[in-house]
């Protein structure tokens, strides 16, 4: 399902109404944590306050867990997020700018606008500084290019380098973490020589650890994507209709969707690679290489529920394998056509149609006869002028570009 | 107060998870049970090492190889009594997941399916892939086709015959093709790309 816009759930262009509904939000959190005081955030540098770090881990580790749960749960498609990529020299000096500022201002960007919003300032100097910064790299960025860009080493992330699974990193920071908010306590008690009282009367941290903890190992214990999802087919299902014929829809139903055009009710899926497309196809079908048939873009093709689709192949095998994969995924509307192109070719231009009764009866008469104008039909060429429009789904990729701006 | 807030903050984040690991749990039992993922089972049928296509059957027949493998009829019974492979067993297809025949299978390591027609036969394979079962063989082409033109009288034009194949020049039906080849590649779905900037940091 997630995420949510360049899956298409949400228009881009409400990108900046979002922006402001999340930046009020994030905002609102800082100004809570106390993160408009800028002793708060030097307290990190002298020993006394570690409210920063506890609040931007907790913050981190509470997201990562998120993030992996409901990516295992389907509800994210992971894939899709996008990765900062690293610039080595970039990350350096810009580390070693931040730091700076930070325990000189006592601010960081984020923080300073909060500070400077409720009046502090200090918060308005810094606010007003990152500006004329923001200007002189704008104006020198010619120069500083090289640096700024040199040494990308792509999208790298710290388990890799380290050789561990997503997973085990994963639980590992979780451990890291609250570890570290153990200890920091601990210095925090020290150097501001808290009474004893204080420091018995803090409430318990045990059940946000133990969530912590325990996500942590059941992601640790689960396979890294789940094999099975609650919406797929039961394979018993699947079995039956198969061995029903259900999945079959014949060729005189194509052809008579065929030639009624406008009126397509029929979405045609040519399962078969590219090259056979191209040299041939049934009018109006559209190409879906049965090795592509997982592909994110197609989903809406394949759940629209105003239109069957038919999957063809040379003969069915192709196609039969392309339903079970996708009659698999949950989706409903999903036909074969019986036998293939070859079957189709066969039954409307090649055999000729010899009623098993010895007597024809009315509709055996309507067979013969539809076949006989389907053949005419086809073979005058008829049928590219009435395809004008089968319906095809419009499909809005969003291609996510390099920012140029970020760090917090 | 700050007591009650705090209380307040656990219990939310108590329920938020209790919620998440429910619905994990629910939808475990509420979905089937396969033992690969769908895309696993994509990768499986993209294998081309599971066709026995009728040189390999042949030469399996000549060396008297065929013995070993477990050959599957999955044809109805009616039509295993009215003749089949030397050796070959019946298991019907509306019965390939009863809990008897899967105890037939299970433990077999080499086994071919061949059915009435070559999809069914393939379409069994991927149903048992689903169970677990690993390098289950299908025997290219119908049947009748496999009879007729491999184990009776045997061509070597057919060595690599499989029932998808085109056997007409398809063109030559649709009059004006060239035309509607170009027609039909416009009408892939159209690809309205967005480009989105991506800002981050906090």
């Amino acid at each position: 399902m997630g995420p949510l816009i360049p899956q298409g759930f949400i228009n881009p262009d409400l990108n900046l109404f979002f922006a402001f509904v999340i930046g009020l939000g994030f905002g609102s959190v800082l100004e809570q944590a106390g993160f408009s005081s800028s002793r708060k955030l030097a307290g990190l540098f002298y020993g006394y306050d570690f409210i920063v770090l506890r609040v931007f881990f907790t913050a981190a580790i509470t997201a990562m867990t998120g993030l992996l749960l409901f990516s295992y749960l389907g509800w994210i498609d992971y894939s899709m997020l996008y990765v900062n990529p690293t610039y080595f020299w970039s990350a350096i000096v810009g580390g070693v700018i931040m730091g700076l500022g930070f325990i000189m201002g006592g601010f960081c960007p984020g923080t300073s606008v909060v500070g400077a919003v409720i009046g502090k300032i200090d918060a308005l100097f810094f606010f007003f500084g990152m500006f004329i910064g923001i200007f002189l790299f704008g104006h020198f960025y010619d120069s500083f290019e090289s640096i700024y860009l040199g040494h990308n080493l792509g999208n790298i992330f710290v388990f890799d380098s380290l050789g561990m699974s997503r997973e085990w990193f994963a639980f590992m920071l979780i451990l890291v973490a609250l570890i570290a908010f153990l200890i920091t306590q601990r210095i925090e008690d020290i150097v501001n020589d808290t009474p004893a009282t204080v420091r018995q009367s803090r409430p318990s941290h045990f059940f946000p650890s133990f969530i912590l903890i325990f996500s942590g190992l059941l992601l640790l214990l689960l396979p890294s994507q789940p094999r099975n999802s609650w919406y797929e087919t039961d394979a018993k299902t699947i079995l039956s209709e198969v061995a029903n014929k259900n999945h079959y829809t014949d060729a005189d139903e194509i052809a008579f969707s065929i030639m009624q055009g406008k009126n397509y009710t029929v979405l045609l899926v040519d399962v078969r690679d590219p090259e056979s497309f191209q040299r041939f196809t049934l009018p109006g079908a559209i190409n879906i290489p049965l090795n592509d048939i997982f592909d994110y873009n197609w989903e809406s093709i394949f759940d629209n529920h105003n239109q069957k689709v038919v999957l063809f192949s040379h003969s069915e095998t192709q196609a039969s394998e392309a339903w079970l994969l996708l009659r698999r995924k949950g989706y409903k509307e999903m036909k074969v056509l019986e036998g293939g192109l070859n079957n189709f070719m066969n039954t409307i231009f090649i055999e000729e149609f010899i009623p098993e009764r010895k007597r024809p009866d009315c509709i055996d008469m309507h067979t013969a006869r539809f076949r006989t104008e389907a053949k005419e039909y086809f073979t005058t060429g008829k049928a590219i002028k009435k395809i004008e429009s089968p319906q095809i789904p419009v499909i809005k990729i969003v291609e996510i570009e390099k920012p140029i701006s970020g760090g917090c | 107060m700050k007591d009650t807030q705090y209380k307040l903050l656990n219990t939310g984040a108590f329920l938020f998870a209790g919620i998440v690991f429910l619905v994990m749990i629910f939808q475990y039992f509420v979905g089937p049970k396969y033992k690969v993922s769908s895309a696993e089972m994509l990768e499986q049928v993209e294998n081309q090492q599971r066709w026995v296509m009728p040189a390999d059957l042949l030469s399996l027949v000549e060396s008297n190889r065929l013995q070993d493998y477990l050959l599957v009829d999955l044809r109805n019974e009616e039509e295993y009594n009215r003749g089949t492979m030397p050796g070959a067993v019946n298991i019907s297809f509306d019965k390939l997941l009863d809990s008897e025949s899967l105890k037939q299978l299970r433990g077999r390591k080499d086994i071919i399916l061949f059915s009435g027609t070559e999809s069914q036969a393939s379409l069994a394979s991927l149903l048992l892939a689903g169970k677990g079962f690993k390098n289950v063989l299908v025997m290219a082409n119908d049947f009748s086709f496999i009879k007729e033109s491999v184990l009776e009288k045997y061509k070597s034009s057919n060595a690599f015959t499989h029932s998808e194949k085109a056997q007409y020049d398809y063109p030559r039906f649709f009059k004006t093709s060239p035309i509607e080849a170009k027609q039909s590649n416009a009408s892939k779905p159209k690809i309205i790309e967005t480009k989105m900037i991506v800002s981050g940091g906090c």
